[in-house]
Formats: C-alpha cells, sequence, structure tokens
C-alpha cells in the first residue's frame, strides 16, 4: 500500500517505544485506552523537535492541559500534564505519545502559549542546574587558587572520612558473617534450615546496616537454597562458599588484579556511579541491536535491564536504569530496536555492565580550568529486518565457564542461540530448549530471576507461537540449569516475551 | 579418626556441612588453599576454603544434554498477508481497554484475510475458550498457524473442532472426532443444508464425542426443521447425548412457540411513538438487541430521541441512566455511517455553548462527546482493515 511520504512520520516514535516509558502496566493500558482521538482536542505535534500537546477531556469539567517534550538532547522526556496524578508520565501524556506514534496528532508551526512558557521554564531549570553542576565541579577541583582552599580541603577530607567510615562498617559486617558462617557450618546446616528465614533475615538487616546492600541481597537468597526441594545441601554450601569467596576478595582486594577487585567491590554492594563509568569505563561505540528488555521489582525501586548486542562483533552490554514504582525509566528501547551510540563498559572481571555516551563535551566556558563533563543518551532507533548473532547452547554453557573462571560470583550469563527449538511438556517446568544447530537441549527456566510464576505457562505458549517451532534465534539468560528466555526472533522480527 | 576421602572431594564436604564440623572432622587440604593460614585453626574455615574450590566444578554443571529424538514439526507458513501495523496496535488496545469490540474487530480480520502477529495468538484463543461467539471468526482469523499452535501444545482443543479455511473431504473419513467435527462446521458455513442431511445420515453410527460436537453445531445453528430430529436423540443411548439433547428440544421447542423477534426500526419508532418515550421499555428491547449489527433508519431514530431527551429538562432523574446506557448502546452497534451525524451534533452542540450562542438551555445535555469518540474508534478500527490492495 503506497501512501504519501510524510516526513514527520520518521521523527514518531514508535508506539513499543512509547510503552517502554510507561511507569507500569495499568499507566500502559490506561494510556493505550487514551490513544483514541475522542477525547482529544486543541492537539499539536512538532516531530521533529519532539514536542506534543494537546487538551484531554476528563471527568471533570475542565480538559487536562498535556505537554510533552521528547527532545534527545534533554535527555529525559519532560512531562507536563494538569491532572492530579503521581504517575510519571501519567496516562494523558502517554496516551498523546500514542496518539502521535499512530500518526494522529497534525504537525503544527506554532505551540501554544502555555507550552511555550512550560518549555521556557524547563530549559530556564536546565540550565540553573547545569550551572549548579558545574559550580559543585569547581568546588570539588577548587583546590586551584582562585577557589576558596580551606572550604575545599574541608569538603575532601570530609567525603574522605565518609568513605573510611563505610569501610570499617563493611569490615565489621564481614566479620559478623564470617562468624555466622563458621558458626552454622559447625553446627551443621540442618539446622539452618529447620531455623527458618529468621536467622538470615537478622543477618542481611545487619549487613545492610553495613552499608554492604549487595552482599545482602545474596544473604537473603540463602533461603532460596535451603528451600530448594533437592539438592538444597548442595546449594546451600555452593553459596556458602561463595560468601566466604567473597570475604576473602575483600579483605585480600589490594592484591587482586584491578577488574577482579572491581567485581568483589560491586558484590559486596560498592557500586560505581553512572558518571563514574563513562570516566574510568573502557568506550565501545557503533550500531546496537536491542536483545531485550525486563524489568524486575525490588524492594523500593524497580530496576530495567536492557541488553545490547554491537552489530560489528557481537559483544553484549546491559544497561541499567532504576526508577521507584510509578515513575518513567531514563531509558526506552524496545526489543529489536538499533541504537547508535557510544558505551562505556563498568570495570569488571566480566565487563557488562554499560551506561550510555552519546557524546562528551569538554566545556571551558563557565570556569576557566574547570572541565565540565555532560552525558546524554543517544538513541535514535530504528527498526531493522536483521536478527542478532548467535552461537549453540555448548557455546553458552563454554561461555557460562569462562565467565565462572573470571568472577567465581557469576549466576547466568546472556546469550543468543542462532536456532532454538522450545520443546514442550505438560507443564511450564517441563518444557525445553533444543539448540537445533548444535544438537543440545536445556530445561526452559520461565521463572527464574524473580519472574511471576503465574506468567511462566504464557512465557511458554508465546514463544511457541512466535517462534512457530522452526529453528529461531532466541535470546536468553543462561545458566546450567536451563535458559530463561527473553526475547525470540521470527523472520527478523523481535517478540519480546516478558 | 581417619577418613580415606580426598580432602576437598564435594559429596564428602558437602555432608560434613551438613551434620556440622563440631560432629565430623575436615579432611585438612594438602597444598595451602585461599585463606589457608587462618583456616588452619577453625575446620569451619578449612571447610569453607576447601568448598569455594570444589563448589567451582559442582557449579559450571555439565555440558547441555544432547537432543537424540526428532524435532517437533514447524508451524505451517501462512500465505495470507500480515495485519496492518495500526491494526496491530490497535488489537492492543481492544484487548487491553475494549474487549467488547473484539468479536466486530475479528470479522473484519476475517473478512479482509490479514494473518495474526503469533504473539497474540495465545491471549485470544484464551478468550475463546469461554466466548463461544468469537470461535467461528477466531478459528479462520488463527488459520492453520493457530490449529499448528493448539496441536503442538496449549490449552485450546476447542478450536480444533471449528471449521478450517477450506473442507477436507478426508476429514470426514478421519477416525479423530474433531476432524469429524470440524468438517461438518465446515459445511455448515458454506452448505447449511447439507451439513444437516450429513448430521442426520450418519447419526446412528457415530461414537459420543462425535454427537456431542455435533449437537453443539446444531444448536449453534438453531433451525426449527432440526426439531423432529432432535427430539428423536432424547432417547439416544449415552447420558450426555440426551441431556444436551432435552436441552435444545426445549430451546428450539420455546422459539417456535414464541412470536419472530420484530423489525428493529420499527419496533423502536412503535416504542419512541409511545407515550414513554425514552424509557424501560425501549430500554429492554434495545438490550435485547446489542451484539448484532442495526439498521442504520432505526439507530438514526434512537440517537435523534436522545438528543431531544436530552433538551429537555423536565425529564425524570432515573431515565438519565437509561438514556446514557442507551448512547453506549447506539455507538456500540449502530452502523459507523452514523457517525457523520453525531460529529454534526457534536458542532452543534458546541455552538450553542459558545459565547453568543442560543445557550445552555438550547443544548441538548447528551454526552455526544464520549458518543463520537466511540464511533470514532470503531470507523479507525474498520478503516484499518480495509482488505490488502494486491
Amino acid at each position: 500500500m503506497a501512501g504519501t511520504i510524510d516526513p514527520a512520520a520518521a521523527q514518531r516514535w514508535s508506539a513499543d517505544r512509547v510503552h517502554a516509558l510507561a511507569p507500569d502496566a495499568s499507566s500502559q493500558r490506561a494510556g493505550a485506552k487514551l490513544a483514541a482521538p475522542g477525547p482529544w482536542s486543541g492537539c499539536g505535534a512538532q516531530s521533529a523537535a519532539g514536542l506534543l500537546w494537546g487538551d484531554c477531556k476528563g471527568s471533570g469539567a475542565k480538559p487536562y492541559q498535556v505537554t510533552v517534550e521528547l527532545s534527545a538532547e534533554q535527555g529525559t522526556p519532560g512531562y507536563a500534564c494538569s491532572c492530579p496524578s503521581r504517575k510519571f508520565p501519567c496516562k494523558h501524556a502517554l496516551g498523546l505519545m500514542l496518539l502521535w506514534s499512530a500518526g494522529g496528532v497534525p504537525e503544527a508551526e506554532e505551540p501554544p502559549q502555555r507550552v511555550q512558557d512550560w518549555l521556557d521554564a524547563r530549559r530556564e531549570r536546565a540550565e540553573r542546574s547545569e550551572a549548579r553542576k558545574a559550580a559543585a565541579a569547581q568546588r570539588a577541583a577548587g583546590e586551584g587558587e582562585d577557589a576558596d582552599p580551606a572550604a575545599g580541603r574541608k569538603a575532601a577530607e570530609a567525603a574522605e572520612r565518609r568513605a573510611a567510615q563505610r569501610i570499617q562498617r563493611i569490615d565489621a559486617g564481614l566479620d559478623d558473617l564470617e562468624l555466622w558462617l563458621c558458626d552454622q557450618v559447625r553446627s551443621g546446616l540442618t539446622g539452618l534450615r529447620a531455623a527458618g528465614y529468621r536467622p538470615i533475615d537478622d543477618l542481611a538487616r545487619r549487613l545492610i546496616d553495613a552499608q554492604a546492600g549487595a552482599l545482602a541481597t545474596r544473604v537473603r537468597e540463602l533461603t532460596h537454597c535451603l528451600n530448594a526441594p533437592e539438592d538444597w545441601p548442595e546449594r546451600t554450601l555452593a553459596e556458602f562458599s561463595l560468601l566466604h569467596l567473597l570475604i576473602q576478595g575483600w579483605r585480600n582486594r589490594d592484591a587482586l588484579p584491578a577488574p577482579l577487585a572491581a567485581t568483589v567491590r560491586r558484590r559486596i554492594g560498592l557500586t560505581m556511579a553512572a558518571a563514574e563509568i563513562a570516566e574510568v569505563g573502557e568506550h565501545a561505540s557503533g550500531r546496537w541491536l536491542v536483545l531485550g528488555c525486563r524489568d524486575l521489582a525490588a524492594d523500593k525501586l524497580v530496576e530495567r535491564r536492557v541488553w545490547l548486542q554491537r552489530e560489528t562483533d557481537g559483544r553484549i552490554a546491559m544497561l541499567l536504569a532504576f526508577a521507584p514504582p510509578g515513575q518513567a525509566f531514563g531509558i526506552a528501547l524496545p526489543a529489536g530496536a538499533v541504537v547508535e551510540a557510544e558505551l562505556a563498559f563498568a570495570p569488571d572481571a566480566v565487563p557488562l555492565r554499560a551506561v550510555l555516551v552519546e557524546h562528551r563535551v569538554v566545556e571551558n566556558a563557565v570556569v576557566e580550568n574547570t572541565v565540565v563533563e555532560r552525558t546524554a543518551l543517544s538513541q535514535n532507533p530504528e527498526s531493522v529486518g536483521e536478527g542478532p548473532q548467535g552461537g549453540t547452547l555448548d557455546e553458552a554453557a563454554a561461555g557460562f565457564a569462562a565467565a565462572l573462571a573470571a568472577d567465581p560470583w557469576t549466576a547466568a550469563v546472556p546469550v543468543v542461540l542462532d536456532g532454538a527449538v522450545p520443546l514442550v511438556g505438560p507443564k511450564p517446568e517441563d518444557w525445553q530448549i533444543v539448540d537445533a544447530k548444535g544438537g543440545g537441549r536445556v530445561p526452559l527456566l520461565a521463572s527464574a530471576d524473580g519472574a511471576d510464576p503465574t506468567r511462566a505457562e504464557r512465557l511458554c505458549q508465546t514463544l511457541l507461537a512466535c517462534g512457530g517451532a522452526h529453528p529461531a534465534p532466541l535470546f536468553g539468560l543462561y545458566r546450567p540449569a536451563g535458559l530463561t528466555p527473553i526475547t525470540i526472533w521470527n523472520n527478523g522480527q523481535a517478540a519480546s516475551l516478558w | 579418626m581417619v577418613t580415606d576421602t580426598q580432602p576437598g572431594d564435594w559429596a564428602e564436604l558437602v555432608s560434613i556441612a551438613l551434620v556440622g564440623t563440631d560432629r565430623r572432622p575436615v579432611p585438612q587440604a594438602a597444598g595451602p588453599g585461599p585463606g589457608a593460614d587462618r583456616a588452619s585453626q577453625d575446620p569451619a574455615l578449612v571447610l569453607l576454603s576447601q568448598a569455594a574450590l570444589s563448589a567451582l566444578a559442582w557449579r559450571v554443571g555439565r555440558p547441555p544434554e544432547r537432543f537424540e529424538g526428532t524435532l517437533p514439526a514447524p508451524a505451517p507458513a501462512d500465505p495470507r498477508p500480515p495485519l496492518p501495523e495500526p491494526a496491530a496496535r490497535r488489537l492492543r488496545t481492544i484487548l487491553e481497554s475494549y474487549p467488547k469490540y473484539l468479536p466486530e474487530w475479528l470479522a473484519a480480520v476475517r473478512a479482509a484475510g490479514y494473518r495474526l502477529p503469533a504473539a497474540f495468538l495465545p491471549p485470544l484463543l484464551d478468550l475463546g475458550r469461554t466466548n463461544m461467539l468469537i470461535r467461528v471468526d477466531l478459528a479462520a482469523v488463527a488459520g492453520e498457524p493457530g490449529r499448528w499452535l493448539v496441536a503442538a501444545g496449549g490449552n485450546w482443543k476447542y478450536l480444533l473442532r471449528e471449521a478450517r479455511s477450506q473442507l477436507r473431504p478426508e476429514d470426514w473419513q478421519s477416525p479423530d472426532p474433531d476432524d469429524r467435527i470440524a468438517y461438518v462446521a465446515g459445511l455448515y458455513l458454506t452448505d447449511p443444508a447439507a451439513a444437516r442431511r450429513l448430521i442426520r445420515e450418519t447419526w446412528a453410527g457415530e461414537r459420543v464425542p462425535v454427537k456431542l460436537g455435533l449437537l453443539a453445531l446444531l444448536s449453534r445453528y438453531p433451525d426449527q426443521e432440526d426439531l423432529p430430529f432432535v427430539q428423536t436423540l432424547i432417547r439416544d443411548s449415552s447420558k450426555q447425548v440426551r441431556d444436551e439433547a432435552t436441552l435444545l428440544a426445549g430451546s428450539l421447542e420455546r422459539k417456535r412457540d414464541k412470536p419472530q423477534p420484530p423489525d428493529f426500526t420499527a419496533e423502536v419508532a412503535r416504542l419512541l411513538a409511545g407515550a414513554r418515550g425514552i424509557g424501560r421499555d425501549l430500554h429492554n428491547f434495545v438490550m435485547t438487541r446489542t451484539g448484532e449489527p442495526w439498521p442504520l433508519d432505526g439507530a438514526q431514530l434512537l440517537l435523534d430521541a436522545l438528543v431531544e431527551h436530552g433538551r429537555r429538562a423536565d425529564q425524570p432523574a432515573w431515565t438519565g441512566w437509561i438514556a446514557e446506557q442507551l448512547q453506549v448502546a447506539v455507538a456500540d452497534n449502530a452502523p459507523v455511517a452514523l457517525r457523520d451525524r453525531v460529529a454534526a451534533l457534536v458542532a452543534e452542540q458546541a455552538l450553542a455553548m459558545a459565547p453568543g450562542g442560543p445557550g445552555v438551555n438550547q443544548a441538548s445535555r447528551i454526552d455526544l462527546v464520549s458518543m463520537l469518540a466511540l464511533l470514532d474508534f470503531r470507523r479507525d478500527m474498520l478503516a484499518e482493515l480495509a482488505p490488502p490492495l494486491f
């Protein structure tokens, strides 16, 4: 079907990309409901600038005034809506974006005054925060003559004191953990299993107080090991030994190779900020295919993981984003999209986590001798008809072994299979993944990694329906116990299974 | 005490850890392991250090097992053109927010001859399990890949009893009850009289599962001519068949004794002409006719009556609820051709409300904007499903 070529259409986001901005499933549904022209009036868009506006008829007499700015230069999208919702973006903003994505919002020359006012305020805020950041950077770097030397020294000393204090707390927490581990091993794991979750929960709390968050999460997962039906003694002892190894690694961290030391620090809970990764990490740029995306609800934050694969060499990277429930993520990349981006990999024994770095602007304008680094997202996803580059199950197993050798705490590795076929079982637990190329088979783990077990059946069905039992590229997480599928390709079309 | 196991043997370490190092000694490692200097004093630390090494081998697992069987037959190719992207997006909206339009949507997809994105098959097949009304269209739209999916795994066996896209005489020879039922279902779509004849001719030789499936078809396409035949089935040897036949015969008898349903437009006109206008009788009648397409003139009559009703301030409060229900029913069931009339009324209403206009008193209080939104939704939905150009 040939239609007229619409220049604005190329700049519009795909519906999947808009859906990825939704803070949760109910907002997504509510937004989709509003993606019909009915309740909208006074809509307009400047697709080139990523600017949308419109009035949405709600339950009240006055329509809600909605404004959205999606421009890449601002980094994160901006939303404004006169509705009282605390969701961000709210359903009205999502509905407007979906309407726009479907071509239902006409292009306009001039935005109305309220939109212009909002834009100006937003620009001003951005500038102020830039200026604040610059001032902070100046203070931090202000050991020179022009800044106040005493204040700078004081701040640096305070930061150093805080860091030393945290190290002390972690040291004490690990001593506590070691003592606990030894006590359990002395009196026998059977006793721990009988004692229920309480002792483990108490220990995890103490580790949180010791500011070793990742370690606390690890300790909490001991309950899963203890509750495993068959091999609980093996799994529990293995996890015990990993905790022991982590304690040893922390104490000897100065003697370890730098990447492994970074892994130990991360596994304890000393994570690196995105800005620091962008500064010290290994940079890699190119065209990246989005392999898949998963959201995991943790305590107070939802964690989004997005895996990318570089087209030139098949290298896999994982982006992490966090958002409180009901808030939008900074990254919205649906599976199958292609991103032209520069990434920075966090130092690690097995580098995987990365941050998006568009470009590095060195600005000397604000203050002399002050380097202000600005990182922003570069997202220009385009849909493509090519699938990912994959291998066999045997290669996945070898990859897992190699990762385990470098980072003994590895739980699973992201892999792409070239020709996967699901093998149907009576229950979701009985399904398998067959590698039609390499001839291997592994169990399909539909409800691993904290996934909703009630969704396991639907995941299996979708996998079967989308792949059609043709050998198809499949992206997932491999561990010796099995494979957790995330995305399947069929005729170059990516279908997300989550 | 002497143990003859090797230090660091994984199974041995696990069994020591289970009972505790207080009760069983730990074999000493020959060389220094991690933390050996400290560990030499504490058997628990010795055990943990040895376990850290042995656990690696356990955790790395074995290479994937070999697959020895034959791969399952892949899904058959579907030559139909893929569903246009806007329609696929709308299906998502329909499933999430407007399930009431799914039957109309499926019928339009079937008429246009599109192939569904495979990811939608599982949720649609789930809906068909409880919603019998969409099964015929769903089976046609799901097509051969849908049948393959059901046969390959999934709890949607009902689909196999629905008509295939083409009548296959070999299905009637098949020993599988589902195939035989699917054949008759297909025959009903092309030649109902032949289907009825076939059921009667072969009934005596059929097995119970086939009989039950055929009875379901007889009640899906009720026909008074079937009544004498169905009445003979009340004495069938199977209790299940007897029960179903009794139900069907009863329903056919009730339909025979009841007058034909009145013509929609004429009945609406009659009820509106009565003293009560927009009232309970009209509401009751209209609600029995939802889910079927309405004639345009009847829908227009109702719409005009609703607009007039909204203009009058002296209506009893309870009619407001009825008017709301009728509005939604009109928007859901009227031909989308009514949409332009509603759009014109919306413009009129806006004009009346504008400053300098006749004012609020002249404007109808009926929520035309919501009606227009629903009609727009249906209009766009159907427009997206125009048959592909070849």
